[in-house]
């Protein structure tokens, strides 16, 4: 019964697929768009336009990226290389994970058989889900893609579907696996997934992989577990987001702004007065400043439905196709930003209403930012006394140095955040290191505090130290006040200035690093410069 | 009584041609005041502390100071069940008890049950200076190696603040030696001449021919400090004191140019210096004598660490002072004393581990044993000692209680999320120390509200017990963990027989 439709089906798919790749527009798929609207009827007698495959759908992808050292951050870390498998979108656009897409200092482009190779640039990056499209470097390229069919996007798996995955071995020659939808989850960003069983060992395993059910994009490999036999990816409602979004990098997945624990302990649920058939995850902390709290959700409350849908106990709601899901999961795979939700709540016995917004509030109006990806990190060089905006990425890598252990005046951040916002804070500015020079005579122990007026003005921001270090004192001096003993530091303003010179002579390339960039190539006018 | 002891056969061959040497103090005679001390110890666990814990031997040197009285390290004497003496040459085990210990100087007396048995045995004499370097040290004992008496010889190579290993915490003058020191030798005299210039007490792992002595001045201070039946310990200031390196700093805080002065940065509240000395403050002299940018005083000709000067001082003693602040003088005083909350961050000795168990959950006091032992991590303990010690919390608490395992049973099974492990409330009574909590969790008239419910610092979830099932939980979780008792509430030893 199904067979006509799917062959019409195939066949407009065929269709469109087999043209020639057209000048290159703005924005979507177009192939993909066709594939969904009713099929076109065959007036013409054209030749049978050749099939997605792996050989001609798929290519490989080289990438060589390098971040910023936090702990250093005029300097680069280590460059790390990934090969990736990558999937012909059309229009010259490929798909792949985000291989730290926005740090990538190279990106190469590869036939399956290995007989063309150009360079390629990045278009847009979703960090959280994990996914970025690419394109060539130079528009004289896109003849690379003469004889590559696009992959245009299926439908949404569900848990018990077969599938496929695709790759290639040496030499261009294609390799169709088969494998099934076990069940569906979380990825770390906390969007759904779906796990896939593998039956046979995929021979090279790189991310990448497309999963493939009648001919078109239902999934792509995050990861692979070889002896779980176990392939993750995104669910194709997270993949259509991202290849039909705007064409800028994804600000990221909403953030609520709630911990929650599970409600699994008998004698809690008894102490809060709960049924056994209700479910419901217990609310732990809300986050100052996020949709969380401008909804009314307040610490020892109990969720017990998002959208309507029932929370059980361990926090997990049932998906109409992935089955039991994180509801933090169900909520980012079924709203985008600026969406609203509603979650049900119990408090004191009573069930109220709250309708949240879905914005990213509880990260961006934190006290504690994160950087960009492929961002350099903020930081003022002050004869010798390196001040750094405190973000998570700085913080979570001075934790894996820290061999001592994190010091007491960092660990009061968390606890002091309140008090910080009270106080009219934007930011945290760090005094993160002391390099030795006559200036910083005497302060080497100082490093690793947290910087709190700067000549008696309280520092709210790393610019507002900058204009707070440049304006001149009577005294010739400048004193800060840090939240470390004996809390005061004292720096002759010449010698600050001596040193810095000299350290600028030492390899040191610029003194201050203040506004924040995407460091991406600079080309081509659909190039957007991210907001900052 | 004159006669000596008998010797042993096998030793009269050494002790013969000992005494053939001719000199104004025989070799032989030094020696009998030398024995040897074998102590069996009982470390408590503080990982299972209702364990009994660990059984354990232990050599050392000591030597007779007084009548019967015997100076050793307090760290061969420490968790002792029993201490046995053997003189020179003697087989015979004579019972000795710590008459007073210093674990903030590894130092110790020992009292034998019956002088008698050793009179006419000569004392040895301490010297009265610090020795210089270079001069000719022996060092006697009963070191690794063999069993009988050794002497090595050595000189003084350094003499500098060290810290003493014994508790972990405490720096204090320390001779350097290149004679052999060696595990045996600890409490042992290190001797200059015929007078006694320290004890040895410590070696440097991965260095060769370092050995470290007690000086004499640690040790009168030790014996002066004792006089009174009682030993108070060392005195801090209970400040920080920073130096003055940075010409700007001077600048700033309007001192001369002349390298005097040092900085008061955290004043702890409830120590000596509170409501005297103030954070900002400069430190101009303490006790008459000048203080440096560096935090050095003169004293006796030379330049030491001011903490010198304080560590000369005793309970009681007071201590005139001249800050500038805000760059006028001020004359000030503090009464020096002990300060009881520091003792959270030195290793405990002779002392019993402290724990309730309720729950299956096992409360213990926030300690250095106990966060080495149970491996508490930096995140959890660091903010809970700055409260409790530099922001004063030991004032208002006995202790800061944590939860340092849980030993499953069905009613804790589904214990996840609660926090950082430090209690805070039980019942919405903010806890202030172990005995509290244990007021709290097992009341005094048996009647408890419907659910016990324990809040952490931190956030997270309370952990909640339903008191209809507490009772059975109890008794179940100590018949299957073999726990004696709920509680531990108070650290003394019981006396020994």
């Amino acid at each position: 019964m199904m067979t006509p439709k799917i062959l019409i089906f195939l066949l407009g798919a065929a269709f469109c697929a087999g043209c020639k790749p057209t000048p290159r527009t703005a924005g979507h798929n177009d192939a993909a768009e066709n594939v969904r609207k009713e099929p076109a009827l065959l007036s013409d007698a054209r030749e049978p336009s050749p099939l997605p495959s792996p050989d001609a759908s798929l290519v490989s992808v080289k990438v060589v990226s390098q971040g910023y050292n936090q702990i250093i951050p005029w300097e680069k870390e280590d460059p790390a290389t990934r090969k990736l498998c990558g999937i012909y979108l059309g229009d010259g656009r490929i798909l792949i994970p985000d291989a730290d897409l926005r740090s990538a200092n190279v990106m190469e482009i590869s036939l399956p058989d290995g007989s063309r190779t150009i360079a390629g640039r990045v278009v847009k990056v979703d960090s959280d889900a994990g996914l970025g499209i690419i394109e060539p470097l130079r528009e004289e390229d896109l003849s690379f893609f003469e004889k590559s069919v696009p992959l245009a996007l299926g439908f949404p798996l569900k848990t018990g579907d077969t599938a496929e995955v695709w790759d290639t071995a040496r030499g261009g020659i294609p390799l169709v696996t088969p494998v099934a939808v076990e069940s569906g989850g979380e990825s770390a960003a906390f969007l759904p997934q779906v796990k896939v069983k593998v039956g046979q060992v995929l021979s090279e395993g790189a991310p990448g992989l497309p999963l493939v059910k009648n001919g078109g994009l239902v999934g792509i490999a995050e990861s692979y577990s070889a002896e779980a036999q176990l392939l993750f990816s995104p669910d194709q409602e997270v993949l259509r987001r991202f290849i039909e979004g705007p064409e800028e990098d994804s600000p990221g997945v909403p953030v609520l702004g709630a911990s929650m624990e599970q409600l699994i302990d008998p004698a809690f649920r008894a102490y809060l007065n709960l049924r056994e058939e209700d479910g419901g995850v217990y609310i732990s902390k809300v986050e100052p400043r996020s949709a969380a709290e401008a909804a009314g959700l307040k610490k020892g409350d109990v969720l017990v439905s998002v959208d309507g849908v029932p929370i059980d106990a361990r926090g997990l709601c049932r998906h109409p196709r992935l089955g039991p899901l994180s509801w933090v999961a169900l909520l980012r795979g079924a709203h985008a930003l600026g969406d609203s939700a509603e979650l049900e709540i119990l408090r004191q016995g009573e069930r109220r209403i709250l309708s949240v917004s879905i914005n990213r509030d509880a990260l961006e109006k934190s006290l504690i930012g994160r950087d960009k990806p492929g961002e350099q990190p903020r930081y003022i060089m002050y004869g010798g006394l390196l001040f750094q905006a405190v973000t998570a990425d700085y913080l979570e890598a001075f934790k894996n140095r820290a061999k001592a252990g994190v010091p007491y005046e960092y660990l009061a951040i968390e606890r002091n955040k309140e008090e910080y916002l009270k106080e009219g804070r934007q930011e945290l500015v760090a005094l993160a290191l002391v390099i030795p020079t006559p200036a910083t005579l005497g302060y080497d122990r100082m490093a690793a505090c947290v910087l709190d007026a700067i000549n008696g003005q309280p520092v709210r921001s790393l610019e507002e130290a900058a204009e707070l270090l440049d304006a001149p004192t009577p005294s010739g001096l400048t004193v800060l006040s840090v939240n470390k003993p004996p809390y005061i530091i004292s720096l002759d303003r010449e010698l600050v200035k001596a040193s810095n010179d000299y350290l600028l002579q030492r390899s040191l390339p610029t003194l201050r690093r203040l506004k924040s960039a995407v460091e991406g190539e600079k080309a081509g006018p659909r190039e957007k410069e991210s907001e900052i | 009584m004159e006669e000596m002891a008998v010797p042993v056969a096998e030793a009269s061959e050494e002790v013969q041609q000992s005494v053939r040497k001719t000199s104004a103090f025989s070799l032989a005679d030094e020696y009998r005041g030398i024995v040897k001390i074998e102590a069996a110890c009982l470390q408590p666990n503080f990982c299972l502390p209702w364990q009994i814990g660990q059984y354990m031997q232990g050599v050392g040197t000591g030597f007779l100071v007084g009548k019967g009285l015997f100076m050793t390290n307090a760290h061969v004497v420490s968790n002792t069940e029993r201490i046995y003496v053997s003189r020179l040459g003697d087989s015979r085990k004579i019972r000795a008890h710590v008459k007073y210990v210093a674990h903030d100087a590894d130092l110790a007396l020992l009292e034998v049950e019956n002088p008698a048995d050793f009179a006419g045995v000569p004392f040895l004499e301490f010297d009265d200076e610090l020795p210089e370097l270079e001069d000719e040290v022996r060092t006697i004992g009963y070191p690794i190696g063999g069993t009988r008496l050794s002497v090595t010889r050595g000189i003084v190579s350094r003499i500098e603040n060290t810290q003493y290993a014994h508790d972990g915490y405490s720096s204090h003058l320390t001779v350097q030696v290149d004679a052999a020191i060696n595990p045996g030798n600890s409490g042992g005299p290190v001797l200059k001449g015929d007078k006694v210039a320290g004890v040895a007490f410590q070696g440097l792992r991965g260095a060769n021919s370092t050995g470290y002595v007690i000086p004499v001045s640690v040790i009168q201070r030790f014996l002066k400090d004792v006089s009174d039946g009682k030993y108070d310990g060392y005195m801090t200031l209970g400040a920080d004191i920073f130096p003055i390196e940075n010409p700007a700093m001077r600048r700033h805080l309007k001192l001369k140019d002349d390298e005097k002065g040092a900085l008061v940065g955290n004043v702890i509240p409830g120590g000596p210096s509170d409501n005297v000395l103030r954070s900002g403050d400069v430190l101009m002299k303490i006790g008459g004598h000048e203080v440096d940018s560096s935090c050095m005083v003169e004293m006796d000709g030379r330049r030491v660490l001011f903490k010198e000067l304080i560590e000369r001082r005793f309970a009681g003693d007071v201590l005139q002072l001249e800050v500038l602040r805000n760059g006028v003088p001020q004359r000030l005083q503090v009464t020096l004393r002990p300060i009881p909350c520091m003792n959270v961050l030195s290793k405990s000795f002779d002392r019993l581990a402290r724990y309730v168990v309720f729950g299956g959950l096992l409360f213990q006091p926030m300690q250095r044993d106990v966060v080495e032992s149970q491996k508490i991590s930096n995140e959890t303990y660091v903010p809970a000692l700055y409260d409790f010690i530099n922001k004063g919390g030991w004032l208002q608490k006995e202790d800061v209680v944590l939860v340092t395992r849980v030993l499953p049973d069905v009613i804790n099974s589904r214990l996840s999320g609660y926090g950082n492990r430090i209690v805070k409330k039980v019942n919405g009574v903010e806890v202030r120390g172990l005995s509290h909590l244990c007021e709290l969790l097992y009341p005094a008239d048996g009647k408890r509200p419907d659910f016990t419910v324990i809040e952490f610092e931190e956030g997270g979830r309370p952990v909640v017990f339903a008191s209809s099932e507490i009772d059975e939980a109890n008794l179940r979780v100590s018949q299957r963990y073999a726990i004696s008792s709920k509680a531990r509430l108070s650290s003394s030893r019981p006396v020994q027989p």
